[in-house]
């Protein structure tokens, strides 16, 4: 369908109209003398129909036979198009040098878009791309996807899933991180479990090692909890060998959390006096062209804009991003919080604090936190009572045998 | 009635008979498109009534808007409200 429609523009056709003679024979006469004939409808005195341009030229013997008058309605297509536009060659050559700038930029990467990543920034990647000379810029043909993304993968152990391909004139990096977090120790190197915060043990689940703590036991900060080293005694009990694993266990502490916080009642308040000025600039090839950007025009002002890479079609980049920058008045006024809503602030702070601790497993058992509004600053100062999972692997000491031995 | 031999042949070959006697082949699609082959011309046309010859009779088809979307030697292409096609 369509290449018939640019077949037809190619080619060029005309609408004409038929009057006077006899029309029938002169229909028949197109038909043999293959002039193909289409949207041929009765019209004002006499028909209309249409037909490519080369057959029009052989219509003048076959209208004559049948004493038919023909009249052009409509030219269109490329023929009468170019013979309009003979006399602007600057023009058709303007159009054939922007065509081809156009296909000279497809031929480089303009964009990078990275996806998927959460721990490995986004600089990141792109520092390693632009060492690999990947970058805005760079030939598209000098890109070895597949190798990209192999090479990412041995850079960044933490990516478990890279896919690097060039769509238009970007270059689109899809990664996937590892979920869990990788163990500081990995689970067969013998180790110990200290504890890492103070606190009373209220409950004790041990999967590997000897525990040296019980349910009630206080213990402090790096206090031993569970050992890696377990004895291999024989029948009279004396300890032949020890045998070593990673310590492993569920130790829970009651402890209590510490929590202050302080501010001023008297505060900053921006008040935008409804000025604002926009501003406009271009970003060619790393290089700014402002247009009447208007900044530091206020004494106090917020700059609000949002850089757009323009492209052509929907993968099509160009090397050009334009921002309208718009540039809003404040004036600071200092207003003092009341009673109530300095009090409401530091509930909702607490509030705050106290959901992070139980998104991170911490259950609170009392909040002995107190709110005081004095004169110039609202204080919350107190401490929480919270069971909360304790316990990080320590390199672990290995006892001397032959050297206990010798002691004794 | 008996046929004539080149009639009967083609009927022994099971050769269809708009290929053995060119007799007028008609495709219509629905009652707003028309296809016809084997034809040998117009005889007349307007926007109610298109009279075609065909080798051994006259095919006359009307209706209402009748354009005709293409017309070559080999087949006529017709658009429009078809509300009667008659052989004569």
């Amino acid at each position: 369908m369509l290449s018939g429609k640019l077949r037809l523009m190619r080619k060029g056709y005309v609408r004409i109209r038929i009057c006077g003679g006899s029309y029938e024979r002169f229909f028949n006469l197109c038909a043999n003398h293959r002039i193909l004939l289409w949207d041929l409808a009765p019209a004002e005195k006499g028909y209309e129909a249409d037909l490519y341009l080369d057959d029009f030229f052989k219509l003048k013997p076959l209208a004559g036979k049948c004493r038919t008058r023909i009249r052009v309605c409509r030219k269109t297509g490329l023929p009468f198009f170019l013979n309009r536009h003979r006399k602007r060659k600057v023009f058709a050559l303007g159009l054939l040098l922007c065509g081809f700038f156009i296909f000279f930029l497809s031929c480089f990467v303009w964009r990078i878009s990275v996806d998927g990543n959460v721990r490995i920034s986004r600089q990141v990647l792109m520092e390693y791309l632009a060492g690999q000379n990947v970058g805005y810029g760079t030939w598209k043909n000098s890109v070895d996807c597949k190798q990209l993304a192999a090479d990412l993968r041995d850079h960044f152990p933490v990516l478990t899933w890279v896919s690097v391909r060039l769509q238009g004139t970007c270059l689109s990096v899809q990664v996937q991180e590892e979920i869990a977090a990788q163990e500081e120790t990995p689970a067969d190197i013998a180790c110990d479990l200290v504890a890492d915060a103070d606190g009373i043990i209220v409950n004790m689940i041990t999967r590997q090692g000897l525990p040296v703590v019980e349910n009630g036991d206080v213990v402090s900060a790096g206090d031993l909890l569970v050992k890696g080293e377990m004895p291999v005694t024989d029948d009279s009990g004396a300890v032949v060998s020890y045998r070593y694993a990673a310590a492993d266990a569920d130790v829970y502490i009651r402890t209590s959390i510490p929590y202050e916080d302080r501010f001023p009642l008297a505060h900053e308040v921006p008040e935008y006096t409804g000025r604002h000025h926009y501003g406009f600039y271009v970003n060619l090839l790393g290089r700014c062209f402002g247009l009447d950007l208007g900044l530091g025009r206020f004494e106090e002002e917020d700059v609000l804009g949002k850089e757009r890479q323009l492209r052509l079609f929907a993968d099509f980049y160009l090397p050009v991003s334009a921002a309208l920058l718009e540039t809003r008045e404040y004036v600071t006024t200092v207003e003092t919080y009341t009673r109530e809503e300095a009090m409401g602030i530091a509930e909702r702070k607490l509030r705050k604090f106290l959901a992070e601790k139980e998104e991170k497993g911490v259950q609170i058992f009392e909040n002995n936190v107190k709110i005081d509004v004095t004169a110039d600053s609202c204080r919350a100062a107190g401490t929480l009572t919270a069971v909360q999972k304790t316990g990080r692997r320590a390199d672990l000491q290995k006892t001397d045998l032959s050297q206990e031995g010798t002691n004794e | 009635m008996k046929r004539p031999v080149y009639q009967r042949v083609a009927s022994a070959m099971e050769i269809p008979a708009d290929l053995s006697e060119r007799a007028a082949l008609v495709e219509l699609t629905g009652q707003s498109a028309l296809r016809v082959e084997n034809y040998l011309g117009i005889l007349a046309y307007t926007s109610d009534r298109l009279l075609l010859q065909c080798k051994n009779c006259r095919l006359e088809i009307t209706g209402q808007h009748l354009v005709i979307d293409s017309y070559a030697r080999e087949e006529l292409k017709l658009r429009g409200r078809i509300e009667h096609i008659h052989y004569f």
